[in-house]
């Protein structure tokens, strides 16, 4: 582990001592937000960083997981549901990943961005998703317990980084990233590898919906397949660093940290401000904060 | 010495003034920034002219009021964080409401969570009413009062309408608007002849005016927000379709319809939760003519529903807090819920649930390009049938 990783793990580690240390639950929705973003970042680096495809509308099986946990949440209780919400997206990713990851590039993200807008119409159509109602839950409990699901969610999307940046598994991703037909020309079956890359981002994007839901207690189609929040996921990863398992950490709270005291401390012209200081960040850095080595 | 007794008097002022902070996770970015913009200034104008009386009264004491505001981006994810900050950090117990029904369920969770008290006027969903919220106070009529109004109206008019279309953009809010005008009509004995929905954010509308074409109805409601009521106009005219009364949920009453539809707007009805043609008394501003003139003299244009929603809520609120004689939430609750008083806006009252249960709507028309009351207070008589579009 780089000294970099272990930073960051001692980060993590601070971060859950943090309700304990303050009592202040706007900081700790703060944190949650940009948990949430860190575990969205790094479950599309799996797919981006490692193995090159773009998911752009990878924000389908956020939806998809939110979803999953607001129907069953009438029924089932939370953790049932919040199964589900892995389960589901997991399933579906099985189901469209072949077929999508057939798919490079710019035609993978339109592809994916695709599914979304079809899941969006769709749960917006659909009696047993509330169509344009939405969906309100109950929140089994209060904001720390959330805090800690969300932390514990981006730990392990940031283990498995570390994995995939290290194992054999991981050299067939980046084979495949690299050239996708070289490495079957060596043997590497990248049906099968990438479509598990795909089904990893799909899971973890479907707890993130999952929690999210319980949390904010109201889902509707605009809000959980927002094109925004996989604007967002993108712009977070950019700016950390593609392809790092620490870059798109530093990229996700850099972004939500950032965004909020620009908004706190120039409330009129905030949007116009995060804009410039994310094009001044890429000219800086063009291939992230972290670069990967 | 008059200079010294002066200073005793402001200070002795300075001194007795206490500040009565409220907090508001408005849209000032995003989709809702229009409607968030005047949400913003119904509050605004509240604010000053109770501050211009001194302040709110609590038993001896006269709070100014100050209201805190943030802009909460049209996303629920953020009005849930900002409301939590405005009652954790800013240490407000009072909310003034944001703007769309999604915004106000994710303010809610966080209010009833700190027991805090809202009242909005900003989230027309009935749903608002069903969660079991205890602390949530709304002064807007439901999104099926829309729809209802409309039907209403139509089925007073001379000649008599047999079939009705109804399009509504796929949201809360206007498919439950859409739902009251289905219902309306069946118990009128109307024909529903279409009811259809499209997605919200619709640019073309096309598939959906072919097969209004073909049943020609004699009334078409279409259910949306702005942009796609003015689009459900255009298009209307541009397939050559004639009904005899085109009604709109959201749009015909701000100026900014009549702006982007010129001569097309003509005759066109909508609801509103408001108007300005109203005749009650009111006891901060006089009477709806009083608060006309207040608007018109800081806006330089006259106010809109969503302006006059605001103020109204801020208005319980304040009225709940003098009659409670207190500043305890739970206290102010008590009192929105024995409240029945007439103000600028109609009677307010409100049910268990918090939702206002003594008001009518009204239905405005667009003649000779201003909208002008045409129910249940006749400012002008209703051009109807509709004359063909030109």
């Amino acid at each position: 582990m780089g000294k970099l990783e272990k930073g960051l793990l001692l980060i993590f580690l601070i971060l859950g001592a943090v309700p304990f240390a303050v009592d202040d639950p706007y900081l700790l929705r703060v944190l949650t937000s940009a948990l949430m973003l860190t575990t969205l970042a790094l479950a599309h680096n799996l797919l981006l960083g490692y193995t090159g495809y773009p998911a752009f509308g990878g924000v389908a099986f956020f939806g998809i997981g939110a979803y999953a946990s607001g129907v069953l949440s009438k029924d089932f209780p939370f953790w049932m549901s919040i199964l589900a919400s892995a389960v589901v997206p997991t399933l579906v990713a099985l189901l469209v990943g072949p077929v999508l990851l057939r798919l490079k590039s710019h035609y993978f993200a339109i592809a994916t961005l695709a599914l979304q807008l079809s899941f969006s119409e769709m749960v917006n159509n659909l009696a047993f998703t509330g169509g344009s109602q939405g969906i309100n839950l109950q929140p089994p409990f209060g904001n720390i317990p959330f805090y800690y699901l969300f932390l514990s969610l981006a730990v392990l999307s940031f283990l498995l980084n570390l994995y995939v940046d290290r194992s054999v598994f991981g050299y067939a991703l980046k084979a495949i990233r690299e050239d996708e037909v070289a490495a079957e020309s060596l043997g590497v079956n990248t049906a099968l590898f990438k479509t598990v890359a795909f089904l990893m981002m799909a899971s973890l994007v479907g707890v993130c919906g999952g929690l999210y839901a319980f949390w904010i207690t109201y889902i509707d189609n605009t809000s959980v397949f927002d094109p925004l929040l996989s604007v967002k996921t993108f712009v977070a990863l950019l700016l950390g660093g593609v392809g790092t398992t620490v870059g798109p950490v530093v990229g996700a709270f850099l972004l939500e940290i950032s965004s909020e005291i620009l908004w706190v401390s120039m409330p009129e012209i905030h949007g116009v401000l995060l804009g410039s200081f994310v094009v001044l960040i890429l000219l800086l850095f063009p291939k992230g904060i972290i670069r990967s080595n | 010495m008059a200079g010294l007794i002066f200073f005793l008097i402001a200070t002795f002022f300075a001194f007795g003034e206490e500040v009565l902070r409220i907090g508001a996770a408005v849209s000032f970015s995003g989709k809702y920034a229009k409607e968030g913009e005047l949400l913003k200034r119904g509050y605004e104008l509240w604010k000053e002219t109770v501050n211009s009386r001194g302040g709110i009264k609590v038993g001896n004491k006269r709070y100014k009021v100050e209201i805190i505001y943030y802009d909460d981006q049209s996303d629920p994810k953020t009005t849930a964080k900002l409301v939590e900050k405005l009652i954790t950090q800013d240490k407000v117990k009072f909310l003034l409401g944001p703007y769309g029904s999604a915004q106000v369920f994710a303010a809610a969770g966080v209010v009833e969570k700190y027991n805090a008290l809202m009242v909005q006027g900003g989230g027309a969903s009935s749903k608002i009413y069903s969660q079991g919220y205890k602390r949530i106070f709304g002064v807007f009529n439901t999104a099926p009062d829309y729809g209802r109004n409309l039907i209403d109206l139509a089925v007073k008019l001379d000649p008599k309408i047999r079939t009705v279309a109804i399009l509504y953009e796929k949201d809360i809010f206007s498919e439950d608007a859409a739902r009251g005008a289905l219902n309306r009509a069946r118990e009128k004995g109307l024909k529903v002849v279409l009811f259809e929905g499209y997605p919200k954010g619709a640019q073309d509308l096309s598939s959906l005016m072919l097969k209004v074409r073909l049943k020609r109805p004699d009334v078409v409601i279409g259910a949306g927000h702005f942009k796609d009521s003015v689009l459900v106009v255009k298009q209307l005219k541009q397939f050559k379709i004639n009904p005899k009364f085109v009604g709109l949920t959201v749009g015909p009453p701000l100026p900014a319809f009549v702006k982007a539809l010129g001569k097309d707007a003509e005759y066109i009805f909508g609801p509103v939760q408001w108007s300005k043609a109203f005749r009650y008394k009111d006891p901060l501003f006089g009477s709806t003519q009083g608060y006309v003139k207040a608007y018109r003299k800081k806006y330089g244009e006259d106010p809109e529903y969503h302006s006059a929603g605001g103020t109204a809520a801020a208005m319980a609120l304040q009225l709940a807090i003098e009659r409670a004689q207190s500043l305890d939430p739970e206290r102010v609750r008590e009192e929105l819920l024995k409240m029945e008083v007439e103000t600028f806006y109609g009677v307010i009252g409100f049910d268990e649930t918090g939702k206002i249960n003594t008001k009518p709507m009204a239905v405005i028309q667009i003649q000779k390009g201003r909208p002008v009351t045409v129910y249940p207070f006749e400012e002008a008589k209703p051009v109807y049938p509709k004359p063909p579009w030109n």
